[in-house]
C-alpha cells in the first residue's frame, strides 16, 4: 500500500480507459446483430436508458464505466491499534465491457482515504482486471481476479485462493476481497457440469493486522513461486448443487513463528506454507428451507504436528439450514467444527517466549484447542419493496468464549444513494481469534452514491 | 431375513442416510399441516338427515344459530339501556362476516316485523328502528311482542326478564376467502368481541349455541401439540425406567418421531389437512412406534448378552476416551445457545402455540413451557455432544478389542432382527389392517384418520426394519454398566414371573375364574351402554360457556335447533291451505314434545296476518281455508314488509318451508325421540305429495354418532376377522387366530363394559378410541405367541418356556402397554375437555387388559389345551416373505382407497375452463425482451431498473425457464436471477450477486415474496395454477371496451393461500383472446392488496394464440407503492438456446 495515487491504480485505470477508447471503434457494433446463438442480446453495459442522460454520463455509460463515491465514519479502524473516530472517503471504479459476442473485459478498483482530516493513510488498488470469454463449452477468464468458493454461508473452508484486505474499511462483506493474478478454465461438460482448472503464477496473501508490541518486530516472507493450481468439478443447475475440490497453493493466512533476537527486538515472523485442500460442497433446498454443507481437509506442510509454528492438518466442516419465512424474512443457522490432527497443546512448550508465539500462532490459526466448535447465526429482513434491509449476524464459539456480532442496517435512498449502518463487535478471551479482534469493535456508517 | 438384514448392515450409512433424507424431505412437506375443522367432512353425506341439513343450509342458509342473551338485573326488558344493546349488537352481527345478515333476529332485527290490522287492511311495519324513547313508546313495542306471538320465548322470553340475538353462521366455504381464517373461532371471536362490548354490571350477557361450542372446540383440539411433547416426555420416562439407559431412552423415541414426520408428510403431499379425528394420530403412531422399537431393543440386548456375557472392556474404554463436555459452564452454556436456537428457528409454530396457552389464562402452562425448552436445550446439546463423541468414536483408530466388540454387537443386531422381525411385521401388519379398515366409514375425516394411521404404522414397519438396525450397528455395543442395568430386576420382571408362577402352576384355573368375573361384569357395564352424542358433554359444566348455555336454556325456549323442512312437489305447494294448516298442527305437537321450547313458521305468520286482516279478532288467528286468500295476504304483506322477511321459513317458490324448533337440548337421544313422533304425527297429517324430513346441527350429530356406531360394530368384526385371519395363515392354525384375537375382544368386552358401568354413552370420540385401542392392541398376543413357540422349538422344558417367554417378551411387552398408557395418560391433564380424559382412560384400560389378557389368559389357554401350532410347530422363517409379500399389497390398496375417499372439492368447468386458458395464453416458446421497470413509493420518488431477460418454455409446455440480468442502476447491475419453474414440485431458484461473485441457489417456497423489489410476487411472474383455485364467474363486463369475464378465484386450501399470500383474486379475462386485462387481489386477511393492470397485448405466437403484454402495471394499494414494467424490447419465438438458463451464463460479467 503506498501513498496515494499509487503507480499500479494510475497504470490500471490508464489501461482501462485505453481499452474503452479501442473498444468504441473496434466492436461499435452492437452485439446484438452479430450474435446468432441468442437473438437478442443484452445491450452494450450500461447502453439501455443512456440516451436520455447527460453527455458525460452518457459517455462513461457507453464505455461500460460505473462506480461509486463513499464517505464514512467509523468509531474504530480494523488495524487492532487505538485508532478512533475516523472519517473515511473513497472511490470505486468500475470497467464492464463487452468486446465481442463472447469476449469481455471487466476492471475494478478503489482510491481510498482512511483519514481525510489527516494524512494517516491513502491507499488504492486494482481489485480485479481481466479478459474472459467462451468458445462453445470452454470458458477461460485472464488477469487479476477474485475467486471465491463454497456455498456455506460466509464460512467457507474450501475459500483458499484469493486473499482478502482484512484491514480495509468496507462496509460492504465481501468487498475487502481482491484478486489475484491467474488463468481460469472450464470446460463444461453439459448445461450444470463444469471442469475447473485454475493456475495461480503470482501469490498474494491476505492482508492482516498485527497488534503493535513493545519489543516484537513482525516481519512477512511471501513465496516467491508461481506453483499454485486448483481444480474443481461443479454441478450447478440441478436438484442439488455441488462440487469437488482440489487447490494446491500458499496459505494465505500464514503462520507465525520466532524469528532472530535483533536489537529492535524479537522478531515474529509471518510464513506462507505450502497447503494442499481437499474440499466438497453441497446445497439444496426443499420447501422454505435450505441446506448447505461444505467441508474441508487441509493438509499443511507440518503433517506430523511436529512444528508449533506451522500449521497441523485439519478438517473444518460446515453444515447450515437456511428457513426462508415469507416476507423476505430468512434466518440462517450453521454449525461449524474443525478438528486439528497431531494436536499438541502449546501451553506445554517450556520455553516462554516460544510458548508465547506458539500459543499466539495456534489462536491465530484457530488451533488452540483440538476441537473448535461454534455456531453461526444470520437473520435478514428487508422491508419497503427491499429497500430497506436489517441484517444480524452473529458467530460464536461453542467450546470457548469468543464471538462476533454484526447488526447492520443498509438504506436505498434512491437509485443512486445508499446508506449503511453497522456495528461489528468482537468478544472473548484472548485464546480465541475473537477475543484478539477485540480493539477491531467499531460502529460505522457509510453514504455512496452510485454513477 | 438374515440376508435382508445383512443387506441392510452392509449399507448401514447409506441406510441412515436415505432415511434421514427422507426425512428432512417429508418434513418440509408435512411442515405447513394445518388444522382444519371442516364440519362437511365429519358428516356422512349418504344419510338422510345430513341431507336435509345441507338443505337447509342452501335453501335458507340455516346450521349453526348462535345465542345472545340479555338479561337485566333489574326489570324487564324494556329499557332504553337494554334495547340500545340490543340495537347495538344486531346492527354490528348484520356487518360480520359468514352471519348470514338476513336470518339475524332480535327484536331490532329488520325481518322482526310487527303485523297489525287497519282499516285499510294490514300494516307491517319494523318491530324496532329506533330505541323508544318514551314508556309510551316502550309499551307500544312491549304489546307488538305479544301481538305477534311468534316471537315470543324466541325473541323476548315469556315473563320478559330477557330478550335474545339469534346470529346464523354458516360454515366456512371454499369460495369465501378472507372469511376461512380459523374456521369457527374466526367468527365467534368478532361475535365475542362485540358482546364483550356491552357487558356491565346493569345488565348479565349470555352466549350460547353452535359456533361458541365449535369454537371452542377448535380450541382444544390446538391443545394436541402440546400433549404429544407431554406424551413423549412420559413415554421416554417410562423407557428410561424399563432400561435405565440413554440408548433405552432415546433410541425407541427416533423411530416414532421419525415416522410422525414421514407420515404427515404423506399427508401435506395428499394436500389433507389435520382434522378433529386425525389431531391425536402423532401420538397414537408414536406410542406403537415405540412400542416395537421396544421390543426390538430388548431382544438386543438379550442376544447381546447371549453372544457376549461379560462385555470386553475394549470398545468402553475406547468410548470413554472420546471424551463429553466436561464443563458444566460451557454445559449450561449450549443449553441457552440451543433454547434459544429453538426459540429463532421454529418462532413461528411457537407463536402460534403460545397464543393457544395464554388462552388459557394458565400461567402455570406457561411455565411448563419454558422447562420444557430448557429440557428441550438439554436434550439437543445431549445430541450434538453424543453425534460429536459418536463421530470421534468412529474416527478413531480401532483397536483388536474393539473391532470384536463391533462384531458381535452386529451379530447381535442381526440375530435379534432374524428373531423378531417377522413377528414385528406381522404385528405391524395387523394394526396397519385395522386402521386402513376404517376407510369403509362414510365420514370423509374418518377415512383420512384411517388412512393417516394405516400409513404412520406402515412408515414405522419401514424405519424399524432400516434406520434401527443401521443405527444400532453404529452405536457402540452395551458395557458391562449398562447391560448389567438393562437386566437389573425390577417391578416388571416380579410382575412377569409372577403371572409364569400362576400359568405353569396349579393356581392356572384362578386366571379363568378372574376373566369369567371380568367377563360377567363387563356384560353387565355393557347392559347399561346407549348410544348418544350431545356436543355439549364432551366439555365440563363448569365452563364459562356451559353455564351461560345452562341460564339461556333455563330463560328461552332453547339453544339447540332442529329443522324440520316441508318439501312439496311443486312451486307454490306450501300456500296450499291442507299443507299450512298441518305445519300448523305439526307446530302445536312438536312444543308439546319434551325439552322443545318453541317452534317458529310460515304458518304463525299467515295466521298472523288472517287475525289482522279481520280486525285482531283472536277467532281468526287460524289458517284461511282459501290458498287465494292466503296469496292475498302475502301479497299486502310484500306491498310494506321485505322481500326477504319469510326467507328463513319458506323458499321463493313456496315450494320447501322450513319450521325452526328450538330444543333445550342438544342430545341425539331426544332429537330422536321426538322425531319419532313427529314422523308419525306427520304422516298423518300432510297430504301424500308433501314429504317431512329433519335437519340442523343436532340431527347432524345424530346422523354421525348412527353411522359411527354402525361402522364401529361392522369394524370391530372387521379387525377380529383380519387379525383371525392373519394370525392363522401365519401360524398355519385357526386355533392360532382364536388365541390372538382373545385379548382384543376381552379389551374391547372390558371397555364397553367400563364405558357402562361409568355412566357413559358411546359416542364419537369414544367410539374412535375404541378403534385407535383395537389397532395398539393386537401386538402383544402376536409377539407372544411367537416366542412361545420359538422356545418350545428350541427343546426348552415347557414350563421353563413359558418362564422365559414371560421375562423377556412379556415384560417387553409390558413396557409397551406401560408406555402407550403413559403416552395417553397425559391428556387426562386437558382440563374442561372430556374427549381428552376419555381417551387417558379408555386407552390406558385397553392397554392393561390386552397385555394382561396376552400375559396371563392366553397362555394359560395354550398351557392348558398345547395347540399343536406350538408344541408341534417349526420355525418361523416362512413367515416373513408371507408378511413382506402382504404389507405392500395392503399399503398398496389402503392408499389407493384414501385417495379415492380423500375429500375433492366441487368446482365448476366453465370458469376453471377459462382460467385454464387464461394460464396458457402466455406460454410461448421463448422469449428474448429489455424491459424497464419503474417503482415508484407512496411519495411519487421513483427507482429505475433496466434488465435483459429470456424466458423458455420447457417440454412438459407448462413451466418456464427465465433468466433476469439487471443492467441498471450501479447497485444491482450485473445481478442474475435464475427461475426453473417445476408444476409438480418447488421451483428452483439460482442469484448471482457480483458483489459475492459466487451463484447461490434461492429458496423458493415463498411465492409471495416480492420479485426483486417490485409490487409483483414471484408468484405472479410464474402464473398461478389454476387448479389450486376455486374459480366463479362472478358477471361479465366490459374493459376499455372490450368484453370480459370476470372471474373470483379463492385458494383450494390454507396452504395455497399462505404460499400466494392471496385470499381472493378477481381477473378481467378478455372474452376473445383469454388475457388478463385488470385485477384485483386480496391478501391473507382479505383486505384489498393489489390493483393490476395488463395492456399492449401483442401477439407472440399467432399459431398458438399466445400473447404478451407489453405494459404490466400495478399498485399496492396498501402501501401506495407501484410498479411498472415496461417491454421496451422483446422478440418471441427465435430459438432461444439453453445456455442463458445456466449457472454458467449467470457468472459472466
Amino acid at each position: 500500500m503506498g501513498p496515494f495515487p499509487t503507480r499500479r491504480l494510475a497504470r490500471a485505470l490508464c489501461l482501462t480507459t485505453l481499452i474503452c477508447a479501442t473498444q468504441a471503434s473496434s466492436f461499435a457494433a452492437p452485439a446484438a446483430g452479430d450474435d446468432d446463438e441468442a437473438p437478442l442480446a443484452p445491450p452494450e453495459s450500461g447502453a439501455a436508458g443512456a440516451k436520455e442522460q447527460p453527455g458525460l454520463r452518457m459517455a462513461m455509460t457507453q464505455a461500460g464505466i460505473t462506480g461509486s463515491l463513499r464517505a464514512g465514519y467509523w468509531t474504530s479502524d480494523r488495524r487492532l491499534d487505538d485508532e478512533t473516530n475516523i472519517g473515511v472517503a473513497s472511490a470505486w471504479l468500475k470497467l464492464d465491457k463487452k468486446l465481442g459476442s463472447d469476449v469481455g473485459l471487466f476492471a475494478e478498483g478503489y482510491l481510498v482515504s482512511e483519514d481525510v482530516f489527516g494524512d494517516r493513510l491513502h491507499e488504492s488498488r486494482l481489485r480485479e482486471g481481466y479478459v474472459e470469454g467462451r468458445k462453445g463449452n470452454f470458458d477461460y477468464r485472464v488477469g487479476k481476479q477474485i475467486i471465491a468458493w463454497g456455498r456455506a454461508d460466509r464460512l467457507n473452508p474450501t475459500d483458499n485462493l484469493t486473499p482478502r484486505d482484512t484491514t480495509l474499511l468496507a462496509a460492504d462483506v465481501d468487498e475487502d476481497r481482491f484478486g489475484s493474478l491467474a488463468a481460469k478454465a472450464s470446460w463444461n461438460f453439459d448445461a450444470a457440469t463444469s471442469l475447473t482448472g485454475i493456475w495461480i503464477p503470482k501469490f498474494q496473501p491476505t492482508v492482516i493486522a498485527f497488534r503493535a508490541r513493545t519489543g516484537v518486530v513482525y516481519q512477512e516472507n511471501i513465496p516467491d513461486s508461481r506453483q499454485q493450481w486448483a481444480l474443481k468439478l461443479d454441478q450447478s443447475g440441478k436438484a442439488v448443487d455441488w462440487s469437488v475440490s482440489w487447490f494446491d497453493g500458499f496459505d494465505l493466512n500464514g503462520d507465525i513463528s520466532q524469528g532472530p533476537l535483533t536489537a529492535a527486538g524479537q522478531v515474529v515472523t509471518l510464513d506462507h506454507h505450502r497447503i494442499r485442500v481437499l474440499g466438497a460442497d453441497a446445497a439444496t433446498t426443499s420447501g422454505s428451507y435450505r441446506f448447505a454443507l461444505e467441508g474441508a481437509y487441509v493438509r499443511t506442510d507440518d503433517p506430523d504436528g511436529t512444528n508449533a509454528f506451522i500449521k497441523n492438518p485439519f478438517f473444518y466442516g460446515v453444515f447450515g439450514v437456511e428457513r426462508d419465512y415469507p416476507d423476505n424474512f430468512t434466518v440462517i443457522v450453521q454449525a461449524f467444527a474443525r478438528e486439528v490432527s497431531h494436536y499438541s497443546n502449546p501451553e506445554l512448550i517450556a520455553d516462554p517466549v516460544t510458548r508465547a508465539i506458539a500459543v499466539q500462532e495456534a489462536v491465530v490459526t484457530n488451533q488452540y484447542d483440538r476441537t473448535q466448535q461454534g455456531l453461526s447465526l444470520r437473520i435478514d429482513k428487508k422491508w419497503f419493496n427491499e429497500t430497506l434491509e436489517a441484517e444480524f449476524a452473529a458467530i460464536a464459539l461453542l467450546n470457548r468464549q469468543g464471538y462476533l456480532l454484526r447488526p447492520r442496517v443498509v438504506y436505498l435512498w434512491s437509485d443512486s444513494v445508499k446508506i449503511i449502518a453497522a456495528y461489528d463487535y468482537f468478544k472473548g478471551t484472548d485464546k480465541t481469534i475473537y477475543g484478539l479482534q477485540e480493539k477491531n469493535t467499531a460502529l460505522y456508517s457509510e453514504v455512496r452514491w452510485y454513477f | 431375513m438374515r440376508s435382508y438384514i445383512e443387506f441392510i448392515l452392509r449399507f448401514r450409512w447409506p441406510v441412515v442416510i436415505l432415511v434421514t433424507i427422507a426425512t428432512v424431505f417429508l418434513s418440509a412437506k408435512g411442515g405447513d399441516l394445518t388444522v382444519i375443522i371442516d364440519p362437511n367432512n365429519i358428516v356422512p353425506r349418504s344419510h338422510p338427515f345430513i341431507a336435509t341439513t345441507l338443505k337447509v343450509e342452501e335453501v335458507f342458509g340455516s346450521r349453526y344459530v348462535a345465542v345472545i342473551g340479555i338479561t337485566p338485573k333489574q326489570g324487564d326488558v324494556f329499557q332504553p339501556k337494554v334495547m340500545e344493546k340490543v340495537l347495538r349488537i344486531t346492527n354490528k352481527l348484520r356487518e360480520t362476516p359468514r352471519v348470514v345478515k338476513t336470518n339475524l333476529l332480535s327484536v331490532a332485527a329488520r325481518r322482526a316485523k310487527d303485523i297489525r290490522g287497519t282499516k285499510d287492511g294490514m300494516e307491517v311495519k319494523q318491530m324496532m328502528t329506533d330505541v323508544p324513547a318514551t314508556p309510551e313508546q316502550m309499551a307500544a313495542l312491549k304489546n307488538a311482542l305479544e301481538r305477534n306471538t311468534a316471537y315470543m320465548n324466541a325473541v323476548v322470553s315469556n315473563d320478559f326478564k330477557t330478550t335474545v340475538i339469534l346470529a346464523e353462521v354458516r360454515d366456512r366455504k371454499a369460495t369465501d376467502g378472507p372469511d376461512v381464517k380459523g374456521g369457527f373461532s374466526f367468527v365467534q371471536n368478532k361475535i365475542n368481541a362485540i358482546v364483550d362490548a356491552e357487558r356491565d354490571d346493569a345488565v348479565d350477557i349470555m352466549v350460547s349455541g353452535y359456533p361458541p361450542f365449535l369454537s371452542m372446540f377448535e380450541r382444544f383440539a390446538g391443545r394436541t401439540p402440546m400433549l404429544m411433547m407431554a406424551a413423549l416426555v412420559v413415554i421416554g420416562l417410562i423407557h428410561w425406567e424399563a432400561f435405565r439407559t440413554i440408548q433405552g431412552l432415546i433410541l425407541p423415541l427416533v423411530t416414532p418421531l421419525v415416522a410422525v414426520q414421514w407420515a404427515k408428510g404423506f399427508m401435506g403431499l395428499a394436500n389433507v389437512p389435520l382434522d378433529i379425528f386425525n389431531m391425536s394420530t402423532p401420538i397414537l403412531i408414536l406410542a406403537v412406534g415405540a412400542g416395537h422399537a421396544v421390543q426390538l431393543l430388548k431382544r438386543y440386548y438379550e442376544e447381546y448378552a447371549r453372544l457376549n456375557p461379560n462385555p470386553d472392556s475394549g470398545i468402553e474404554t475406547a468410548w470413554k476416551q472420546t471424551g463429553a463436555t466436561e464443563n458444566i459452564a460451557i454445559k449450561v452454556g449450549f443449553v441457552v445457545i440451543y433454547c434459544a436456537l429453538f426459540f429463532l428457528v421454529w418462532l413461528a409454530p411457537l407463536k402460534g402455540m403460545l397464543a393457544s396457552m395464554l388462552s388459557l389464562k394458565d400461567t402455570g402452562i406457561l411455565a411448563g413451557l419454558t422447562i420444557l425448552f430448557f429440557v428441550l436445550g438439554y436434550v439437543a446439546h445431549m445430541a450434538f455432544d453424543g453425534i460429536w463423541r459418536l463421530v470421534r468414536f468412529w474416527i478413531k483408530p480401532q483397536s483388536p478389542g474393539v473391532q470384536a466388540d463391533t462384531k458381535l454387537n452386529r451379530q447381535a443386531v442381526v440375530d435379534s432382527i432374524v428373531k423378531i422381525g417377522p413377528v414385528m411385521v406381522l404385528a405391524g401388519l395387523v394394526a396397519v389392517c385395522g386402521f386402513l379398515s376404517l376407510m369403509i366409514f362414510d365420514i370423509v375425516s374418518i377415512r383420512v384418520f384411517g388412512f393417516f394411521s394405516g400409513v404412520g404404522i406402515l412408515c414405522v414397519l419401514i424405519v424399524e426394519m432400516t434406520l434401527i438396525p443401521a443405527l444400532r450397528s453404529l452405536l457402540p455395543p452395551p458395557g458391562q454398566k449398562e447391560a448389567r442395568m438393562e437386566r437389573e430386576e425390577r417391578l416388571w420382571s416380579r410382575l412377569t414371573s409372577f403371572y409364569a408362577r400362576t400359568i405353569v402352576g396349579p393356581n392356572r384355573n384362578r386366571i379363568f375364574i378372574i376373566t369369567g368375573i371380568v367377563m360377567a361384569v363387563a356384560f353387565f357395564g355393557m347392559s347399561r351402554l346407549g348410544v348418544e352424542s350431545a356436543l355439549k358433554k364432551y366439555f365440563d359444566p363448569n365452563l364459562p360457556l356451559l353455564q351461560e348455555d345452562a341460564k339461556l336454556n333455563q330463560r328461552m325456549a332453547g339453544t339447540n335447533n332442529v329443522y324440520i323442512l316441508i318439501e312439496g312437489d311443486k312451486p307454490d305447494a306450501i300456500k296450499d291451505p291442507a299443507v299450512l294448516k298441518a305445519m300448523d298442527e305439526l307446530q302445536a305437537f312438536i312444543v308439546t314434545q319434551p325439552h322443545i321450547g318453541k317452534v317458529m313458521s310460515l304458518a304463525e305468520f299467515i295466521k298472523r296476518m288472517n287475525q289482522s286482516m279481520n280486525g285482531d279478532d283472536p277467532a281468526y288467528f287460524k289458517i284461511p281455508d282459501k290458498q287465494a286468500t292466503i296469496a292475498e295476504y302475502l301479497l299486502l304483506y310484500s306491498m310494506s314488509g321485505e322481500p326477504g322477511d319469510f326467507d328463513t321459513y319458506v323458499d321463493y317458490d313456496y315450494q320447501l318451508a322450513n319450521m325452526v324448533v328450538f330444543s333445550h337440548s342438544d342430545s341425539t337421544v331426544d332429537m330422536l325421540a321426538m322425531w319419532k313422533n313427529v314422523q308419525a304425527f306427520a304422516k298423518e297429517k300432510f297430504p301424500p305429495n308433501i314429504k317431512v324430513n329433519v335437519g340442523g346441527s343436532v340431527a347432524q350429530s345424530a346422523a354421525i354418532t348412527e353411522v359411527i356406531v354402525k361402522d364401529k360394530i361392522l369394524n370391530v368384526a372387521q379387525i377380529a376377522g383380519v387379525v383371525f385371519l392373519i394370525a392363522a395363515i401365519v401360524f398355519r392354525s385357526p386355533v392360532a387366530g382364536l388365541l390372538v384375537i382373545t385379548p382384543l375382544l376381552l379389551s374391547v368386552l372390558v371397555n364397553m363394559g367400563l364405558l357402562g358401568l361409568l355412566g357413559l354413552k358411546l359416542n364419537i370420540p369414544i367410539a374412535l378410541t375404541s378403534a385407535l385401542a383395537i389397532g395398539i392392541g393386537a401386538d402383544y398376543a402376536i409377539y407372544m405367541l411367537f416366542r412361545l413357540r420359538e422356545e418350545i422349538a428350541k427343546g426348552t422344558e415347557e414350563k421353563e418356556a413359558f418362564r422365559q417367554v414371560l421375562n423377556t417378551a412379556g415384560k417387553a411387552c409390558l413396557f409397551v402397554a406401560s408406555a402407550v398408557a403413559g403416552g395417553y395418560a397425559v391428556q387426562a391433564l386437558s382440563r374442561g375437555y372430556y374427549p381428552h380424559t376419555w381417551n387417558a382412560i379408555l386407552i390406558g384400560t385397553a392397554m392393561l387388559v390386552s397385555v394382561t389378557a396376552a400375559l396371563t389368559v392366553m397362555p394359560a389357554l395354550v398351557f392348558k389345551f398345547k395347540p399343536k401350532f406350538i408344541f408341534n410347530g417349526g420355525p418361523m422363517k416362512s413367515t416373513a416373505p408371507a408378511a413382506a409379500a402382504v404389507i405392500p399389497a395392503i399399503a398398496a390398496f389402503g392408499i389407493a382407497l384414501a385417495l379415492a375417499g380423500m375429500p375433492t372439492p366441487a368446482h365448476a368447468l366453465t370458469p376453471l375452463e377459462i382460467m385454464e386458458k387464461n394460464f396458457i395464453v402466455n406460454k410461448y416458446s421463448d422469449s428474448v425482451s429489455q424491459n424497464t421497470m419503474t417503482l415508484t413509493n407512496k411519495q411519487g420518488k421513483q427507482r429505475v431498473r433496466k434488465t435483459f431477460g429470456t424466458s423458455k418454455l420447457q417440454g412438459n409446455g407448462i413451466d418456464n425457464m427465465r433468466m433476469t440480468r439487471f443492467l441498471e442502476p450501479t447497485d444491482v447491475k450485473g445481478t442474475v436471477s435464475l427461475l426453473i419453474e417445476h408444476s409438480e414440485k418447488d421451483d428452483d431458484i439460482w442469484i448471482y450477486l457480483p458483489s459475492t461473485k459466487k451463484v447461490r441457489r434461492l429458496i423458493s417456497s415463498n411465492k409471495k415474496d416480492s420479485f426483486v423489489g417490485t409490487d409483483f410476487s414471484y408468484g405472479d411472474v410464474i402464473g398461478h395454477k389454476p387448479k389450486e383455485w376455486n374459480h366463479t364467474l362472478t358477471k361479465e363486463e366490459e374493459v376499455d371496451g372490450k368484453p370480459c369475464y370476470v372471474i373470483e378465484s379463492t385458494p383450494k386450501n390454507d396452504t395455497i393461500k399462505s404460499n400466494t399470500g392471496y385470499s381472493k383474486r378477481i381477473n378481467w379475462i378478455q372474452k376473445d383472446i383469454f388475457v388478463t386485462v385488470k385485477a384485483l387481489i386480496y391478501d391473507e386477511s382479505g383486505e384489498l392488496l393489489k390493483e393490476a393492470k395488463f395492456s399492449n397485448y401483442k401477439v407472440a405466437d399467432a399459431a398458438k394464440q399466445r400473447y404478451q403484454a407489453f405494459l404490466l402495471e400495478t399498485r399496492n394499494v396498501q402501501t401506495e407503492h407501484a410498479t411498472e414494467i415496461r417491454v421496451d424490447e422483446s422478440k418471441s419465438n427465435t430459438g432461444v438456446k439453453d445456455d442463458y438458463f445456466t449457472t454458467r451464463y449467470m457468472e459472466q460479467q
